[in-house]
């Protein structure tokens, strides 16, 4: 299904780029800017015997790879027509760590190299590390001024992170560079507290003891129908952390967020619904999913697409039922609509209680509407920006409930959208 | 998603060295810092281990630079040492810079403008596009390089560009700095070779060479999001950046705009510095009285807030900057799996039965159009309503189908316009909006929120036009993204083997009329959810009433999808 496509493509949009070459820079005492060790060799340094040009002039960013010192301890990423280098350039000031260099300061850069276009966010950390390690061994042992191993280290950092995308080298007794690539991915949009959480995955199995204990605890109550709020309710977890914990596991796309699900809830479709027509393994996915165990023959998918269809602006669940008789079908209603959620051809059409003095009022400042009945931090969320959902999870009652609490002020409006 | 533009830098490179014109805004909005980064690095949910040391990777990066920055403070003889000994090819200006206006070193973004103005003038001439990314601040821009004898001849054509005497002055000063700062620059040469062995005097060369050139740069610098840094710099490179800087490269070797107006620039800021005012005086000084400070300031805000630009360059060249929106109307399918794709992927199908709602008043739109626009784009615009479909459009104006599409699609393009359904009574609309602006319309809101034709809601016929008007603005203004409520409809059938299809057809409708089967057999081809009521009837060119005659007869086989 369409969204899945896009959920992957997504993931692969994570998916740490080619690395296509090292190379390691110092400040030479005599000669300036200089590569020291490269590889592939030829990439950075002209070679003699070949006539295969290098893949940048190194002579053209070298300000940017061994600049001075203000962008010292900063990722700087500098692009050349073809390719994007990214460098951490390291300062060491001899005074300052009583180490001896002829200039009294020793300035370095390992630097990575990969197609002008590679997405390098997964990249950064690496590269961050690795500079910060280098710098420690540089200042324990002069790793790097005296000891000339770079290269065996790089060779190795090519190879492993593009195969592998992890690696460690060791380099002596007491260090050794652990470096991994994770994925990076778009941050999740924000967890509100009116939200159901749908597992994607079974959370149970990916479980293990070095869980967070808050996680472990909101993790297990994730059922498809509580909300954030009550799961946090549930899990004597404050609902802040709750949130959090939401967002991590929609970060990683272990959950998906649906609406609450209600008889009085108003669903419509959306344009999406006919890539279903055209994909026949969605249909029989939706067929499975919705329908009740053991309990007689699934329905045909044209029964449920028409189902679907008539879903629209103005029909509640609860009328909707009444007039296509959907109890008598072999349908959980439930997972129905959560599914037309999930595949993203179904929206929920929210209800909005609208108090039109309170919304003019602008946020409501200089509040003098004594007339009204209701409590004030209740009218303060009736300016239009908030629907039921909400306003039902802040204070605790159903949907019902609050239209019994509202129906005591006869200027409300109700704008579905 | 719009851009994270922060600011425009101007810079320029001459024999004086990389100086850091201007920048707008005086103090650029950083994005939030990374709150708390992203939940990957945190990470509770991840059941991999967790890298401890990758937690603390983007206070480590400050700590080192901290590090240094005290370290500079405290040994300051021995930094300025190394940054004043002319070792390599970046012997400094900025030590020349420091040297003058020392006292007016500004700070933007963490770093010195001076150190800024050298970094952002490329020592190699290539004019093509400059990328260069410092933690998460981006730089892109597109430096344009000519040689420095055009433009001393220019300079000697210059003052007949109506220049007052402040310029004049201001040349003179620059002449005196400049041959105090080619002095400087002599005292160092000689240095520069002796100190470089064999192996940089390439580069030593390449230095020299870029003397005799001249270098404007105009930068803009991004802060975007994670994952989205390669798609924001394409988007404002190509859109923006180059179309600026080819602008700004026309006018400079037609006149040496860049070059006068950067220098006025510098003067203003100059004297600002002597009369102790604030830097945020000077800009402010600088907006009014210079005319490149104002595009660049008026690009600024239009691109930054995601709307178009449009400035006259030096009252010469007439342009308009915009990055195109992914999705210009609502007839814009809501995936975007195919962000990448076509440039205009996004842009909507236009069909004859469509018609257009103009985003603002007709007088405005001619306002902004140039002296020599298209005369049928004025009439377009002059008889414009949203009832008409644009294929009767054509012919009031008397011009073919295709001429009306171009120029629906420049209008659509430039956000002028976007492609609707024709406005009518027997139309559904549904709200779907998050401004709410008057009192008075909330009852009218209230009742679109049940869909319902149109004309149910028209209390009398007199009122019929005001509601239409209404509707209009409704579409126009208030509800951006407002849905019409589109019909499809879509036959529930065997989809595949049209031969039984045919026969199982024949079946259902054994017992109706032989006319409204005729009907329903020929509209059957549109059955297919891909064909909106308002199409079918523009088409087959049948009434509204028999179509929804024949939908009401077959209702078992048709379903009709509303969105």
């Amino acid at each position: 299904m369409e969204d899945y496509a896009r959920k992957e493509s997504e993931f692969q949009a994570g998916i740490p780029p080619r690395l296509v070459s090292i190379f390691y820079a110092v400040f030479h005492e005599k000669q300036g800017p200089k590569v020291i060790y490269e590889v592939p060799e030829g990439s950075i340094l002209p070679t003699s015997e070949s006539t295969k040009q290098p893949i940048l002039d190194f002579n053209s960013i070298s300000e940017y790879i061994i600049p001075k010192d203000s962008l010292a301890g900063h990722l700087v990423t500098v692009c050349t027509d073809s390719h994007k280098v990214l460098g951490f350039p390291v300062y060491i000031d001899a005074h300052k760590y009583k180490k001896v260099y002829k200039r009294n300061n020793f300035i370095f850069n390992l630097c990575f190299v990969f197609d002008r276009n590679a997405d390098t966010s997964s990249y950064e950390p690496v590269v961050r590390k690795i500079a910060r390690v280098l710098t420690s061994l540089e200042l324990e042992s002069g790793f790097l001024y005296e000891k000339k191993m770079m290269y065996n280290v790089i060779e190795q950092l090519l190879e492993d992170l593009n195969s592998y995308c992890e690696c460690q080298i060791p380099i002596n007794s007491a260090n050794t560079i652990n470096l991994k690539l994770f994925p990076t991915y778009p941050n999740p949009p924000p967890v509100y507290d009116y939200q159901v959480p749908i597992c994607t995955v079974n959370l149970e199995v990916l479980m293990d003891v070095n869980w967070d204990l808050t996680m472990k605890n909101v993790a297990t109550r994730i059922n498809g129908i509580h909300h954030v709020k009550k799961i946090a309710d549930l899990a004597d977890v404050d609902p802040g952390l709750a949130r959090k914990c939401m967002e991590h596991l929609l970060y990683y796309g272990c959950i998906i967020m649906v609406d609450i699900f209600q008889f009085s809830n108003v669903y419509a479709v959306k344009p999406d619904i006919m890539r279903v027509l055209e994909d026949e393994a969605v249909q029989n996915e939706c067929i499975s999913y919705v329908t009740k165990l053991d309990a007689g023959p699934p329905p045909s998918f044209i029964k449920l697409f028409s189902l679907y269809c008539q879903l629209k602006y103005g029909v509640s669940l609860k009328e909707w039922i009444e007039e296509n008789q959907v109890s008598s079908l072999n349908i959980d209603i439930r997972r129905f609509i959560t599914f037309g959620v999930i595949k993203r051809f179904l929206y929920r059409v929210h209800k909005y209680p609208v108090l039109p003095e309170f919304a003019l009022l602008s946020n409501g400042g200089g509040d003098s509407s004594n007339t009204s009945k209701l409590p004030l931090n209740l009218r303060k969320l009736l300016n239009g920006t908030h629907h039921y959902d909400e306003i039902c999870t802040a204070e605790n009652c159903s949907a019902k409930e609050l239209d019994e609490k509202l129906s005591v002020e006869p200027k409300i409006w109700f704008i579905w959208r | 998603m719009g851009t994270s533009l922060l600011a425009i830098i101007l810079v320029i490179d001459s024999s004086r060295g990389p100086q850091f014109v201007f920048h707008y805004p005086n103090n650029p909005k950083r994005r939030e810092e990374y709150q708390s980064s992203p939940p990957g690095n945190e990470s509770c949910s991840d059941s991999e281990h967790v890298d401890y040391d990758e937690i603390d990777i983007f206070n480590w990066s400050i700590r080192i630079g901290d590090e240094f920055d005290q370290q500079s403070k405290m040994e300051e003889d021995v930094v300025d040492d190394f940054s004043n000994k002319p070792s390599n090819s970046h012997t400094s200006s900025d030590a020349l810079n420091s040297g003058e206006i020392k006292s007016t070193q500004q700070t933007l973004f963490g770093f010195g403008t001076g150190f800024l103005a050298n970094i952002l003038s490329p020592k190699l001439q290539s004019s093509k596009k400059f990328q260069l990314t410092i933690d998460n601040l981006t730089f892109i821009g597109q430096p344009v390089f000519w040689p420095r004898d055009i433009q001393e001849n220019n300079s000697d054509t210059a003052p007949k560009f109506g220049d007052n005497v402040k310029c004049q002055t201001s040349n003179d000063n620059e002449k005196t700095q400049r041959q105090s700062s080619n002095d400087k620059n002599n005292h160092r040469n000689p240095d520069i070779t002796s100190d470089n062995s064999n192996d940089s005097f390439s580069q030593t060369n390449q230095y020299q060479q870029n003397r005799y050139f001249t270098t404007f740069h105009l930068v803009f610098v991004l802060e975007p999001p994670e994952l989205e840094l390669n798609r924001q710099v394409d988007n404002i490179y190509k859109h923006v950046i180059t179309k600026l800087t080819a602008a700004l490269r026309y006018e400079q070797k037609r006149c040496d705009y860049v070059r006068i107006e950067a220098e006025k620039i510098i003067a203003l800021r100059d004297d600002g510095i002597i009369k102790n005012l604030s830097f945020d005086e000077i800009t402010e000084i600088t907006l009014k009285k210079n005319s490149l400070a104002k595009v660049i300031a008026q690009v600024y805000h239009d691109i930054s807030n995601d709307a178009i630009a449009h400035v006259i360059i030096n009252d010469y060249i007439d342009l308009s900057l915009q990055i195109p929106p992914l999705a210009p109307s609502m007839f814009f399918s809501p995936l975007d799996n195919d962000r990448d794709g076509y440039e205009y992927a996004h842009f909507p199908v236009i069909a004859p039965y469509h018609t257009l709602l103009l985003l603002e008043d007709p007088e405005e739109i001619l306002k902004s159009m140039p002296l020599d626009a298209n005369p049928t784009l004025v009439q377009l615009v002059q008889i414009l309503t949203p009832t008409q479909r644009l294929a009767e459009l054509s012919t009031a104006l008397d011009c073919s189908l295709a001429h009306i599409y171009r120029i629906a699609a420049h209008l659509i393009y430039w956000r002028k316009a976007k492609l609707i359904d024709v406005i009518s009574v027997r139309n559904v609309y549904a709200v779907n909006f998050s401004h709410i602006i008057d009192r008075d319309i909330f009852g009218f809101l209230a009742s679109l929120s049940t869909p319902k034709p149109y004309a149910s809601i028209i209390p009398s016929k007199d009122l019929r036009t005001m509601y239409l008007e209404a509707i209009t603005f409704l579409l126009r203004s208030i509800i951006p993204n407002a849905t019409t409520a589109d019909n499809i409809a879509i036959i529930s059938a065997p989809r595949q083997a049209t031969e039984l299809e045919r026969e199982w057809l024949k079946k259902k409708t054994v017992n109706q009329q032989r006319e409204n089967v005729a009907i329903f057999e020929r509209l059957i081809k549109y059955f297919n959810g891909k064909h909106h009521i308002e199409e079918i009837l523009f088409r087959e060119n049948i009434s509204r009433r028999d179509l929804k005659m024949v939908l009401g007869l077959f209702d078992e086989l048709v379903t009709v999808l509303r969105y």
